[in-house]
């Protein structure tokens, strides 16, 4: 019973990792809706935490935010820590106060989506005041709906593994 | 038996056959080669030859209506395969091509230039949340790349190495605001640095600043880097000048450029790793 609840655990997190290696490859090769590149790591690391709670949503927060690091370039590891802290917030949120559904997942990943963007455009955008709000709704603003619309398919994907590799004392 | 060869049967068997025998002698010593007996007939049956082909041909599929499906899923399955096959080889060709066309560019700054040496790389990924469309290549700092190197696509500047990895690297592009690039305009010769702000970047365009009120470039002109400072090699193209405003901020001129190359659909880079 205690292996065969293992390796049901083994197989989820496996999966849930390549999941998120998916995510950065097709996030990083110019996946777009309407010429606006659709962002997959951060609703896969709201959604993950959702279902995994806080402190799995950091580890797997810390897996996306290092993928974006390698082919982004803001300052290294800050994809990571922002991933990671956005993990464990949405995990205990799930896990003391919202409940797990998929108006849930919108809303906090479109949260997660506006801070995210916002503190990009404050910090890469403003110092260079020309244009500054053009790029704000032009593509930062943009950007979080098409990230927020990628939650649909992604929490019903999710939802489905995580059903299928449900752990008997987690039900 | 005897009776048989005294039948009336015999008799008219032989006639056919004495008859047969005078048409090949009268076809062989004929110009045309039938005998008349031939000429006789075809006659009669060329007309019916003719509709039975015509009948023929518009019948020739009727036949493929009983054949079963199966048949028709195979072949299609066959015709598919063989058109992704030249799918595929359409690909790499048109990418060998793309490939062949950017080294035939590079060969003729590296003609100009040789003392650079270079590390040929891909883009192999593009930061969809960074709005001055910065990329990733597949060579690190295994290959000697390091912060700072200019990036360049043929004789046109693209940019210059900012994070380094150890198999793969990211370039700031010249759409990139923090990149300052000092640069001469070959006409006039009038210096300026190459930046850009974020309205400019989002529709793909840089500026040349630091021009004077009363300059004299003007649309057309031809912007490259001047070598000044040291980090970027000399006489590398970086665009075309659009037009001419005056700044805000203060009495200088600026030209708005439009790069040389589009920075968005870039595959195949040279990072100069050295020059002089």
């Amino acid at each position: 019973m205690r292996t065969q609840r293992t390796k049901i655990l083994t197989i989820r997190r496996l999966l849930l990792v390549a999941v998120v290696i998916i995510g950065a490859l097709l996030q990083n090769c110019a996946l777009s809706v309407g010429g606006i590149q659709i962002c997959l790591l951060l609703p896969l690391s709201v959604i993950i935490a959702m279902f995994e709670k806080e402190f799995a949503g950091i580890l797997y927060g810390i897996l996306a935010g290092c993928l974006w690091d390698v082919s982004t370039t803001t300052a290294d590891g800050m994809k990571a820590l922002f991933l990671a802290l956005t993990g464990c917030i949405c995990g205990l949120l799930i896990r003391y106060i919202m409940r797990n559904n998929l108006l849930s997942a919108l809303v906090l990943c479109g949260a997660a989506s506006l801070v995210h963007n916002v503190l990009h455009w404050l910090i890469y955008v403003v110092p260079y005041a020309d244009g500054m709000f053009s790029a704000l709704f032009r593509f930062y603003i943009p950007q979080i709906s098409v990230s927020v619309l990628a939650v649909i398919p992604l929490y019903f994907l999710l939802r489905i593994l995580e059903k299928k590799y449900k752990v008997s004392e987690e039900a | 038996m005897q009776s048989f060869f005294k039948s009336t049967k015999f008799r008219c068997i032989l006639a056919l056959c004495i008859a047969l025998a005078l048409g090949v002698m009268t076809a062989a010593l004929t110009h045309d080669g039938t005998s008349p007996l031939t000429k006789a007939v075809s006659v009669v049956l060329t007309p019916l030859h003719s509709l039975s082909s015509a009948l023929l041909e518009k019948t020739e599929n009727f036949g493929a209506h009983f054949r079963f499906s199966g048949a028709y899923m195979k072949q299609i399955a066959e015709l598919e395969s063989q058109i992704a096959d030249y799918r595929n080889q359409l690909v790499d060709y048109e990418k060998t091509l793309q490939k062949l066309e950017s080294y035939e560019a590079f060969l003729d700054i590296q003609k100009n230039n040789t003392d650079f040496t270079y590390c040929a790389a891909s883009v192999i990924s593009r930061d969809g949340t960074d709005v001055y469309n910065s990329f990733t290549i597949n060579k690190g700092s295994a290959d000697g790349i390091a912060v700072g190197m200019p990036v360049v696509c043929g004789n046109y500047l693209v940019g210059s190495v900012r994070q380094v990895n150890p198999t793969s690297c990211t370039v700031h592009t010249v759409l990139n605001p923090s990149l300052a690039i000092s640069a001469y305009e070959i006409r006039t010769g009038e210096e300026g640095f190459v930046t850009t702000d974020t309205a400019l970047a989002m529709f793909g365009k840089c500026k040349l600043s630091r021009l004077h009120s009363d300059t004299a470039v003007g649309s057309g002109g031809i912007v490259c880097t001047s070598g000044l400072g040291g980090s970027y090699p000399r006489d590398l193209i970086i665009g075309t000048i659009q037009s001419i405003h005056n700044e805000e901020t203060d009495i200088s001129a600026y030209a708005v450029l439009e790069p040389g190359i589009s920075i968005t659909n870039i595959l195949e880079v040279f990072v100069i790793t050295s020059f002089n």
